[in-house]
C-alpha cells in the first residue's frame, strides 16, 4: 500500500532544504555535545586537582611564603636563582638524571631477553614467571628497608656474610661509600623493575606470530638474526611504552633511595623529589618548593617529550 | 528496526543535562566535602568543647583526655598527626586556613609560628610555675612563654659491661679524651668500640658533648649566633674537633654510614658493639631483644675531666591558639596538664619523663639514669636550641658530618660551613 506524504521534500535542487540542513546540523552538534559530556567530569576533576594546584604553585614559586608567617612577598626571581645555584638542588637533579636514565637503560637490556627466555616452554615457566614479577608487589619504601639488611656495610649484612664466608672477602662498604650507595640504589630499583618490565614485554611478544619466525628459520637465519631484526623491531611499542614509565618512575624517584640510604652519605643519593619534600615542605620554605616543583614539572615534560620523539622515530623506521 | 528520533533526541537531552548535573553535583559534592572536612579538622563546636590537635598517638592521649572530661567537664575533640615533618605540616595547613585548634603541640621545628601571632603568649599563667627551668627556656621566645612542657627525654652512651670489662672498664670515663682512651682499648683487644646512628643523623654524643663544653664555657652560643654576635667556627670547633677524633683516629668505622639506628641497637644487643648513643627509648628495645645482656647508659663524658652531660631536650610543650574559639577550656587543659594528676597520667600513659615540680614519676631500674639526667635540666640539643632554619641547618650539619666521616671533608671547616649556611638561609 503506498502512502503519500505532504511533508516537505528534503531535496531540493542543488542539495538539502534549509531546514534540513538545519535539522542535521543540530542532529550533528547535539551528538558532539553528547560525546564531549563525557569528557565533562574528568574534566573537572582534572582542573581541581592539577590545574588549578599549577596555577597556584606557579603564583607562590614567586613568593617567600613560608607557612610560619600570615603574610607573603613577592620576591620575583629569586627562588629559580636559588635553585639554580643550590648545590644541594643541583646534585639532587644530578642523582635523580643518573638514576633515571640508568635504571630505564639497565632494566630494557635486562628485561628484553628475559622476555624471550620466559616466552619459550619449559618446566615451570609459570613459576619463574611469578618470581620475577613479584619484586614489583611490594612498595619501593618496603623493598628499600628489606635491602638495607641485604646491603649492610658490616661484616653482619646478608651479602658481606656471603662473601666473607665464601669468599673471604672483607666487608664491602655498600651504602657507606658516596659510589657504591648509588651503584646499590640503581641495582635495587633495577631489580625491583626488571620483572614487571619483561612481563609487559613478553605480552607484546605473545602477539607476534610464529610464522615469521618460521619463515626466517626456513630461510636460515640463525636466532640471533631473528632476535634483532624479528624481535626487537617488533617490541618497539612496547619499548615506547616500557621506557615511559620507567622515566616517569626514575624522574619522581624518592621512596627507594630515602629508605635504602636517607639520601647519603653526605648528598650522594638525594634525589629532586627529597630536596623538594626536606627544603620546601619540612623546611617550611614553600616558595622554593614550589619553584621546585614547578621546574621539576618542565624537566620531567622535555624529557618525556625527547623519549617519545625518539621512540616514535625508531617505531615508524621499523614498521 | 526504526529509532523514533523524538525519543532519541530525548533521550541525547537527558544525556547531555545528566551529565551536567552530574558533573555539578560532583564538583559540589568535593567541594562540600572539603569544606566540611575543614570544619571538622577545626574541632567541634559548643562552649563546652576543646579542640586539641596531638602528635601523641590517640592511645597515649585518651587516658589524659578521659581524666580531663571527668575533672573539668569539658569535651575534647581531639584528631592526630605523627611527628615530625606531618605534624608541622598540618597545623601550618590549619593556621593558615583558619581551621586550628584551641590547643595543639609547639615543638622546635614549627617555633617559627610564634612570630605569625599565631600562639598565645602564657607569660605569668599559674600553670608555667610547676615547669622545670630547661623546659621553660625552651618554651621562651623573646622573654615569652609560649607552651607548657612537662617532659623531657635525656640520652648518653648505652654500655654493654662485659665488653667494658674485658679492658678492664666497670663504666664510662668522666672526660672526651678518657672515652677516647677506652675506645682504642677495646678496639686492640678487637672490640668495635663505639656506634651513632650517623645514616640518620643522630650523632647522640656529639650533642651532650657540646652541651657539657657550652656549660663549662660560659654558657649556650646559640641565640648569639643567630643574633650574629658570635659564629659557628669561634664556639663550636674545639670540642667539635674532638668529637671528630672518633673517626679520624679510626675508632668508630666508616661502615656506620649505612645503618640505621635499628640495626645499630641490633649490633649492641648482639654484642657486636660495646657501645652506642641511645636514647630512653632504646632501653625496652635492648632488654626484650637481650634479656641477659647486662647493660648501663652514663652521661656523655665531657671535654673537661670530671663532668658529664646529657644530649637532650624538653619534650614539645602544648600551646593554646591566639585565636581559640574556646580559650577558657584551652587554659584549663594547660592546668590539668601542669596539675599532679595530669602530669602522673601522661608520664603514666606516654612513658615520658615527667620534670614538673609537683611530681617524681617512678621509672623502671634501666632508666634510673637517664631519668635523672632529663630532670636535672642538663641536657643540650643544638637542633631545638637554633630559633630559626633548625631543619635546614641540621640537614648541613648531618652532610657535612658524614663527608667527614668519609675523609672528604676535615673536622674544623664544618662549623665554617655551617656559618655559610646560615648566612645564605638569613639572606634569603
Amino acid at each position: 500500500m503506498a502512502t503519500e506524504t505532504s511533508a516537505p521534500p528534503l531535496v531540493r535542487a542543488g542539495g538539502l532544504s534549509a531546514g534540513a540542513d538545519r535539522r542535521i546540523s543540530r542532529h550533528r552538534l547535539r551528538e558532539r555535545l553528547g560525546t564531549q559530556a563525557f569528557l565533562i567530569p574528568i574534566t573537572v576533576v582534572l582542573a581541581l586537582f592539577f590545574l588549578v594546584p599549577l596555577a597556584e604553585s606557579v603564583y607562590w614559586s614567586f613568593t617567600d611564603y613560608s607557612g610560619f608567617s600570615q603574610s607573603s612577598h613577592l620576591v620575583g626571581l629569586r627562588n629559580y636563582r636559588e635553585i639554580f645555584t643550590d648545590s644541594e638542588v643541583l646534585t639532587g637533579l644530578g642523582f635523580t638524571l643518573l638514576y633515571a636514565v640508568a635504571t630505564t637503560v639497565i632494566v630494557t637490556v635486562i628485561a628484553i631477553p628475559l622476555a624471550t627466555v620466559l616466552n619459550r616452554r619449559f618446566p615451570g615457566r609459570n613459576a619463574v614467571r611469578a618470581a620475577f614479577f613479584f619484586p614489583a608487589v611490594p612498595s619501593m619504601a618496603l623493598l628499600g628497608l628489606v635491602w638495607t639488611f641485604v646491603l649492610s656495610p658490616l661484616s653482619s649484612g646478608v651479602i658481606n656474610s656471603v662473601l666473607g664466608d665464601v669468599f673471604g672477602v672483607g666487608p664491602v662498604p655498600w651504602l657507606s661509600d658516596n659510589t657504591l650507595a648509588k651503584v646499590s640504589v640503581v641495582t635495587v630499583g633495577v631489580w625491583a623493575q626488571a620483572g614487571w618490565h619483561a612481563v609487559l614485554y613478553l605480552a607484546y611478544l605473545q602477539s607476534v606470530p610464529r610464522d615469521y619466525y618460521e619463515a626466517a628459520t626456513i630461510d636460515g637465519a640463525t636466532p640471533r638474526q631473528q632476535f634483532f631484526r624479528i624481535t626487537l623491531p617488533l617490541l618497539a611499542p612496547a619499548m615506547t611504552v616500557s621506557q615511559f614509565l620507567l622515566l616517569i618512575n626514575g624522574l619522581r624517584v624518592y621512596d627507594l633511595p630515602f629508605t635504602l640510604t636517607k639520601g647519603g652519605p653526605g648528598y650522594a643519593t638525594t634525589t629532586f623529589t627529597q630536596v623538594l619534600i626536606q627544603r620546601g615542605v619540612s623546611g617550611g620554605d614553600y616558595g622554593l618548593g614550589a619553584a621546585l616543583g614547578v621546574v621539576f614539572l618542565v624537566a620531567v615534560a622535555i624529557v618525556l617529550f625527547l623519549q617519545l620523539s625518539v621512540t616514535r622515530r625508531l617505531e615508524r623506521r621499523f614498521r | 528496526m526504526s529509532i523514533d528520533p523524538t525519543t532519541a533526541q530525548l533521550s541525547r537531552r537527558r544525556f547531555v543535562q545528566g551529565s551536567l548535573m552530574a558533573a555539578l553535583l560532583g564538583g559540589t559534592a568535593l567541594a562540600t566535602s572539603s569544606c566540611s572536612t575543614s570544619t571538622a579538622a577545626g574541632g567541634g563546636g559548643g562552649a563546652k568543647t576543646l579542640s586539641f590537635l596531638s602528635w601523641d598517638t590517640q592511645t597515649v592521649m585518651q587516658p589524659v583526655l578521659d581524666l580531663f572530661k571527668q575533672q573539668t567537664g569539658f569535651d575534647v575533640s581531639a584528631s592526630y598527626a605523627p611527628p615530625v615533618a606531618q605534624y608541622v605540616s598540618t597545623l601550618q595547613t590549619r593556621l593558615q586556613s583558619g581551621t586550628a585548634p584551641d590547643v595543639f603541640i609547639l615543638t622546635a621545628e614549627d617555633k617559627q609560628i610564634v612570630p605569625g601571632g599565631f600562639v598565645k603568649d602564657l607569660s605569668g599563667q599559674s600553670s608555667l610555675s610547676v615547669m622545670n627551668s630547661a623546659n621553660k627556656d625552651f618554651m621562651t621566645v623573646d622573654g615569652k612563654v609560649y607552651g607548657l612542657s612537662i617532659s623531657s627525654w635525656a640520652g648518653g652512651i648505652m654500655y654493654n659491661k662485659a665488653l667494658l670489662a674485658k679492658v678492664g672498664a666497670s663504666s664510662l670515663p668522666d672526660s672526651w679524651d678518657g672515652f677516647l682512651e677506652l675506645c682504642a682499648a677495646l678496639k686492640a683487644k678487637g672490640i668495635t668500640p663505639y656506634y651513632d646512628a650517623a645514616k640518620e643523623g643522630n650523632f647522640m654524643s656529639l650533642w651532650g658533648l657540646l652541651g657539657g663544653y657550652f656549660a663549662d664555657h660560659g654558657g649556650f652560643p646559640d641565640q648569639d649566633i643567630f643574633a650574629g654576635k658570635t659564629t659557628f667556627a669561634d664556639t663550636w670547633t674545639e670540642p667539635f674537633v674532638a668529637y671528630c677524633k672518633l673517626y679520624t683516629q679510626g675508632l668508630t668505622p666508616q661502615s656506620i654510614l649505612g645503618l640505621t639506628g635499628d640495626q645499630v641497637v641490633s649490633e649492641f644487643a648482639n654484642s657486636r658493639v660495646a657501645m652506642f648513643g641511645a636514647g630512653t627509648w632504646n632501653v625496652p628495645t635492648v632488654q626484650k631483644s637481650a634479656p641477659d645482656l647486662s647493660f648501663d647508659t652514663g652521661a656523655i663524658p665531657g671535654f673537661n675531666k670530671g663532668t658529664t652531660y646529657w644530649t637532650g631536650a624538653a619534650s614539645p610543650g602544648f600551646a593554646v591558639n591566639a585565636k581559640a574559639k574556646n580559650p577558657e577550656a584551652a587554659l584549663k587543659f594547660l592546668e590539668f596538664m601542669a596539675s599532679l594528676d595530669g602530669a602522673k597520667v601522661y608520664g603514666t600513659s606516654s612513658g615520658a619523663i615527667t620534670t614538673t615540680s609537683n611530681y617524681t614519676p617512678t621509672v623502671p631500674a634501666a632508666l634510673t639514669n637517664q631519668a635523672a639526667g632529663a630532670r636535672s635540666g642538663k641536657i643540650y640539643l643544638p637542633v631545638v636550641a637554633w630559633p630559626r632554619h633548625s631543619n635546614d641547618l641540621n640537614t648541613e650539619l648531618t652532610t657535612q658530618l658524614q663527608q667527614m666521616i668519609q675523609g672528604s671533608v676535615k673536622p674544623q671547616d664544618i662549623p665554617a660551613a655551617l656559618d655559610k649556611k646560615l648566612k645564605q638561609l638569613d639572606g634569603k
